[in-house]
């Protein structure tokens, strides 16, 4: 069989043209910002214009971006606009906010469900979750998962200073917006790291996660840690226990692993078929733990919580 | 490396980009979120590129960020059975057995024989040694023939 390097590429799709396009507009758009941010010499009434500017500026966008599912789907993941429009029209007229809720291990952070949709239609449930420090001069909150991103920290061994971003490290690096770096330079002087582990949804003490389910956590503009969850409700379909049980037939090295997970999906759309008004209290497990350099106390140490929220499912 | 060169290379170099993205989420979603993210990403670094290996060096960046989001996305399914696109009919059985490979031999077969790539530059995106990345291609090789149960001409 000969295999010739064109062979290779026709085994996968090529870009699609309109993604193409948006990065070639990115590309040409990177140079632009940094001659924006290039700092000039200016003169004091200049200053003074420019400082009554930015003052507006921010003023205008504060009031203006307002971190929720409206703005995640504009913003940071545009792909179901773009590529599954339907989905985002069903997640998006079925938000439900001012949400009933209570927390519990909630003593360093406020943490609160902003926002939830149910989408039946289109099997998806979205939560979104925001969390800030109670002691925002004392604390400064990240998710976990922006601790060592590039999965590089390897400890003892690792190099205390890589050459370049990736290589084995022995220490803890933070993505932030600022970039990727060493905790201590990432993190604002003066301030400790408190970081934000989200679990998945849960039912009755079941973990809600359908094929494709999904999770981000980023830090927005103004320091919160917004957190999107998105949940497949595949268990609802009429065909679900079939179409599960001809998988674990087909793939008997993953039986147990299935097996295991159709037994609780099927408890979760028991519990949600047989609801009768038509709200359900879900809940979110979080952690929240002070970053510290002993590994075993950062990543089974942590303050365990959790927040509860009703849902109407009708 | 400077402004213009960086954008030269990614939009040279974007289809391998893309291409090696969807090898490893294997949907067009994730593949593009990842490439993006890594352009990025890319840019914030420019400066830790070295001379001759830009590409290598963007594609290390795209692969650390496939990884990185297939673990944030928390895809609740094993990694192996992450649906992917329908290959040509003609040659599923060929992008079966490349799917068969463990992806540790998988995305340096693909990066030198699919991309092209020198097995310097395929070390470097990888961070492996050469030796290592000469060791992967032989058992990958191997492998594909085993499955294809045919002569693998290269």
């Amino acid at each position: 069989m000969k295999l010739d390097q064109n062979r290779l590429q026709q085994l996968y799709p090529s870009m699609e043209e309109a993604f193409a396009q948006r990065m070639e507009r990115m590309l040409h758009g990177l140079p632009a910002q940094k001659e924006d941010a290039t700092v000039k010499r200016l003169t004091l009434h200049a200053v003074l214009i420019w400082a009554l500017l930015a003052v507006l500026c921010m003023a205008t966008a504060y009031a203006v971006i307002q971190y929720g599912l409206d703005w995640y789907y504009d913003t940071r993941f545009t792909a179901y606009q773009e590529h599954e429009p339907e989905k985002h029209a069903a997640i998006m007229g079925n938000l439900q906010s001012g949400l009933a809720q209570s927390a519990t291990g909630d003593e360093w952070i406020h943490v609160q469900v902003t926002e939830a949709s149910w989408a039946r239609e289109e099997q998806v449930m979205v939560v979104s979750l925001t969390a800030t420090p109670k002691e925002p001069e004392t604390y400064e909150l990240h998710p976990m998962w922006n601790l060592d991103a590039d999965g590089a920290y390897v400890g003892k061994g690792g190099a205390e200073q890589p050459a370049s971003d990736g290589e084995d490290r022995a220490v803890h690096w933070l993505w932030t917006r600022d970039g990727f770096g060493p905790v201590e330079q990432m993190v604002t002087p003066g301030k400790q790291l408190l970081l934000l582990d989200t679990g998945n949804v849960h039912l009755n003490g079941n973990v809600v996660l359908g094929d494709g389910s999904s999770m981000d956590a980023f830090v927005t503009d103004d320091g919160v840690v917004h957190t999107v969850l998105e949940v497949r409700l595949d268990m609802l379909e009429d065909s679900y226990e079939e179409t599960m049980r001809q998988q674990i037939a087909q793939m008997p090295e993953y039986a147990a692993y299935m097996e295991e997970r159709l037994a609780a999906n099927l408890e979760i759309r028991r519990a949600i078929l047989e609801d009768e008004d038509g709200k359900i209290t879900f809940t979110v497990p979080f952690t929240t733990t002070l970053y510290t350099e002993d590994d075993e106390q950062l990543y089974q140490g942590g303050q365990d919580g959790e927040i509860a929220f009703e849902l109407s499912i009708r | 490396m400077d402004e213009n060169k960086f954008v030269a290379i990614s939009q040279q170099s974007m289809p391998a980009l893309y291409r090696m993205a969807y090898s490893i989420v294997g949907n067009r979603t994730d593949a593009e979120d990842a490439v993006q993210q890594a352009l990025l990403n890319a840019w914030k670094a420019r400066a830790s590129a070295r001379d001759g290996l830009e590409m290598a060096w963007l594609m290390r960046i795209v692969i650390n960020e496939c990884y990185t989001l297939l673990r944030r996305r928390r895809r609740c399914q094993p990694s192996e059975l992450i649906e992917v696109a329908e290959p040509p009919p003609e040659d599923s059985g060929l992008y079966d057995a490349i799917h068969s490979l463990p992806e540790n031999l998988r995305t340096p077969f693909l990066l030198k024989y699919m991309e092209g790539m020198r097995e310097a530059e395929v070390a470097s995106a990888m961070k492996l040694s050469i030796s290592s990345v000469k060791n992967r291609l032989f058992r990958a090789r191997k492998q594909l023939r085993k499955v294809l149960s045919e002569e693998v001409e290269l």
